[in-house]
C-alpha cells in the first residue's frame, strides 16, 4: 500500500491524474506504469534518484515523449494523446529540465513568444511576476543565453507562467543554482504557489520540504510512494533507499 | 579594372539569386529539420511558369506575379501533400524531396518541351548606364536591387512582427515552443510557403538575366543553394544572405578565371565549413 493510485486525498479531487502510464523513448521502455495525483491548490515534489524517470514523466505529461499505454486526465479530460500545444492551451505551464532558453532573443522577446496578442489579464501577471523576479527587469534587453544560471531559471519560470496556466510543471529550478539562489527560488515557488498548482522535481531535499506540500517518489520507471510531505521527515528507510539520504 | 567591377556585378546578383533560393531552404531545415531536395524544382517552375506570362502578356509584373503564384500553389501542394507526411523521417524525407525534384524537372519538359527557351530583357531594363569607364548592365543592377529589398522585408519579417519571432523562436527550440501553446506546424507551412514564392520568384529573375531558360537550372542552383545555407549556418537568414554574396563573387571569378574548377572550390568551401566550423561561417541564428 503506498498509495500511488488511490483518486482522492482526504476530499480534495485531483487536478492531474496519471494513471499507469508506460512511455518509450526510442526502443527503451522508460516508464513502466507510473500512477500519482496531483491535489489542486498544492506543490507537489517528485523525488527519486537520478534516472529514475522524474523527466520523462513530466515529458510525458506534456505531451513530449510518447505515452504508449495508460492514461493522463487533466480536469478529468484524457490528454495523453492530444499535440503538446494544445496540452499547454489547457492551462499547463512548463519549464524543462534545460530551462528551454531562446538564446539568441531577449528576456523580453523570450517572454512575448509566450504572451501573445495583447491581454490585460496577461499584462497584469507580467507585472506580477516582475515584482517577484525583479533580475528579469535588470536585464529586460539583455539575451537569454547571457543570462546567470539562476536568472534563466527565473525566466523559464515567468515565461511558463505568464499565461493563465492552472498546473506548472517545473523539473529541477535548483539544479545547478548557489544557495542564495536557491533560497530566492524557493521565494518564488512560494509565492508562485499562491496562484496555481505545481508538480515540481526537485533533487534538493531542504528545497523540497520547503514549499512541498505532497510528496511522490519515483524508482525505476513506477511510482513507489508518496504521501504528505511532513510524514516523509519521518520516514528514514524512504530517505535511504530512494533518495540517497542517510 | 572594369573587368574585376563587371565581375564583381555579376557575382553580386548571381548571390542575390542564391540568397532567395537560400532563405526558404534555411529557414525549412532551422524549424523543422526537413532537408527540401525539391527546392530547385519551384525554382525551375517559377521561372517557366513566369516566362510563359511573361511572353503570352508581355508584361514582365505579370511575369513576376505568375511566377509567385506558381510558388504559392506548388509549395501549398508541396508541404501538405509530400512534406507533411514524413516528418521526422529524414530518410524517406530526403528521398521523396530528391524524387519530386526529378518529376518536376522532367515535367518542365513534358509541359514546355526539351529545348531551352530564350527570354527577352523588358525593354525598361535593357543596355546599360555607363559611368566613365565603368559599364552597368541595368538588368543585373535590378536583381541586386530586388534582392536586397527581399533581403529587408524578411529581415523586418522577423525581427518586427509576432510571426518572426515565433519563427525565430522555433528555429532555436521547437519543442519550448510548443510547450508554450503554439501550434508550430502552422508556421512551419507559412515558412515553406514563402520559401516556395521566393525560390518561384528567383527562377523568374534569373531568366532574363540569364537570356535562357533551361529544365536542369533547377539542380544546377539548388547544389549552390546549399552550400549557402551550409556555409551560412542552417537556420540563419541573414548568415545565408552573407554566404550567398560570398558564393556569388567566388562563382563569378571562377568561372571568369577558371571556369572548369568553379563548382569545385565552392563544394570545397562547403566540405571545409563542415568539417572545420558546421554551425556555419556566420555564427548567430534568426
Ligand atoms: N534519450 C534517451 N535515450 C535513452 N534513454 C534515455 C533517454 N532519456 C532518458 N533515458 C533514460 O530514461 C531513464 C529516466 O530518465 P529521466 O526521466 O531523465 O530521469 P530523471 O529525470 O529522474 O533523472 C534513465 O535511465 C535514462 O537513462
Ligand atoms: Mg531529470
Amino acid at each position: 500500500m503506498n498509495g500511488c493510485n488511490r483518486p482522492i486525498w482526504g476530499g480534495t479531487l485531483m487536478l492531474l491524474e496519471v494513471k499507469g502510464i508506460h512511455t518509450m523513448i526510442g526502443r527503451f521502455h522508460i516508464l513502466q506504469g507510473v500512477s500519482f495525483g496531483v491535489p489542486r491548490g498544492e506543490v507537489t515534489v517528485l523525488l527519486g534518484r537520478n534516472g529514475a524517470g522524474k523527466t520523462t514523466t513530466i515529458r510525458s505529461i506534456m505531451g513530449l515523449s510518447p505515452v504508449v499505454r495508460g492514461e493522463v486526465r487533466f480536469e478529468g479530460e484524457q490528454i495523453q494523446s492530444l499535440p503538446t500545444h494544445v496540452i499547454a492551451r489547457k492551462g499547463i505551464g512548463y519549464v524543462p529540465e534545460d530551462m528551454g532558453i531562446f538564446g539568441d532573443l531577449t528576456v523580453e522577446e523570450n517572454l512575448k513568444v509566450a504572451m501573445g496578442r495583447d491581454d490585460p489579464a496577461v499584462s497584469d501577471r507580467l507585472a506580477w511576476i516582475l515584482e517577484l523576479f525583479p533580475d528579469l527587469k535588470v536585464y529586460w534587453r539583455r539575451k537569454g543565453g547571457q543570462l546567470s544560471g539562476g536568472q534563466k531559471q527565473m525566466l523559464s519560470i515567468a515565461r511558463a507562467f505568464i499565461q493563465n496556466r492552472s498546473l506548472l510543471l517545473i523539473d529541477e529550478p535548483s539544479k545547478g543554482l548557489a544557495p542564495i539562489m536557491v533560497d530566492k527560488m524557493v521565494e518564488g515557488i512560494r509565492q508562485i504557489k499562491e496562484r496555481t498548482t505545481i508538480l515540481l522535481v526537485e533533487q534538493n531535499f531542504s528545497m523540497a520540504q520547503a514549499v512541498g506540500d505532497r510528496f511522490v517518489i519515483l524508482d525505476g520507471g513506477r511510482c513507489v510512494h508518496t504521501g504528505p510531505m511532513d510524514a516523509l521527515k519521518e520516514e528514514k528507510e524512504l530517505q535511504r533507499r530512494y533518495l540517497g539520504i542517510a | 579594372m572594369d573587368i574585376a567591377i563587371n565581375l564583381i556585378i555579376n557575382g553580386l546578383a548571381t548571390g542575390m539569386l542564391l540568397f532567395l533560393l537560400a532563405a526558404g531552404l534555411t529557414l525549412i531545415f532551422g524549424l523543422m529539420h526537413v532537408l527540401n531536395f525539391a527546392h530547385g524544382g519551384l525554382f525551375v517552375w517559377g521561372a517557366y511558369a513566369g516566362v510563359w506570362f511573361y511572353l503570352w502578356t508581355g508584361s514582365f509584373l505579370a511575369g513576376l506575379l505568375g511566377a509567385c503564384s506558381a510558388g504559392l500553389l506548388l509549395g501549398l501542394i508541396m508541404e501538405r501533400l509530400i512534406i507533411q507526411p514524413v516528418y521526422g523521417d529524414s530518410t524517406r524525407q530526403i528521398l521523396i524531396t530528391l524524387g519530386v525534384m526529378l518529376v518536376l524537372s522532367e515535367m518542365v519538359k513534358v509541359v514546355w518541351g526539351p529545348n531551352q527557351i530564350s527570354v527577352p530583357t523588358l525593354n525598361l531594363l535593357e543596355g546599360s548606364w555607363r559611368i566613365g569607364e565603368i559599364v552597368l548592365i541595368k538588368y543585373r543592377i535590378f536583381v541586386i536591387a530586388a534582392g536586397a529589398l527581399v533581403f529587408a522585408l524578411l529581415q523586418w519579417l522577423l525581427k518586427k512582427t509576432r510571426v518572426g519571432l515565433i519563427i525565430r523562436a522555433g528555429v532555436i527550440h521547437r519543442e519550448m515552443v510548443e510547450s508554450l501553446g503554439i501550434n508550430v506546424k502552422r508556421y512551419f507551412l507559412l515558412v515553406f510557403v514563402l520559401g516556395a514564392v521566393l525560390a518561384a520568384l528567383a527562377g523568374m529573375l534569373f531568366a532574363p538575366y540569364s537570356g535562357v531558360i533551361y529544365a536542369e537550372m533547377g539542380m544546377e542552383y539548388a547544389i549552390l543553394a546549399f552550400i549557402v545555407v551550409v556555409v551560412g549556418g542552417l537556420g540563419s537568414v541573414s548568415g545565408s544572405a552573407m554566404a550567398a554574396v560570398m558564393v556569388g563573387l567566388s562563382s563569378a571569378f571562377m568561372n571568369y578565371f577558371l571556369p572548369d574548377a568553379a563548382l569545385a572550390v565552392n563544394m570545397l568551401l562547403m566540405a571545409a565549413v563542415l568539417l572545420f566550423k558546421p554551425s556555419g561561417l556566420f555564427g548567430a541564428r534568426g
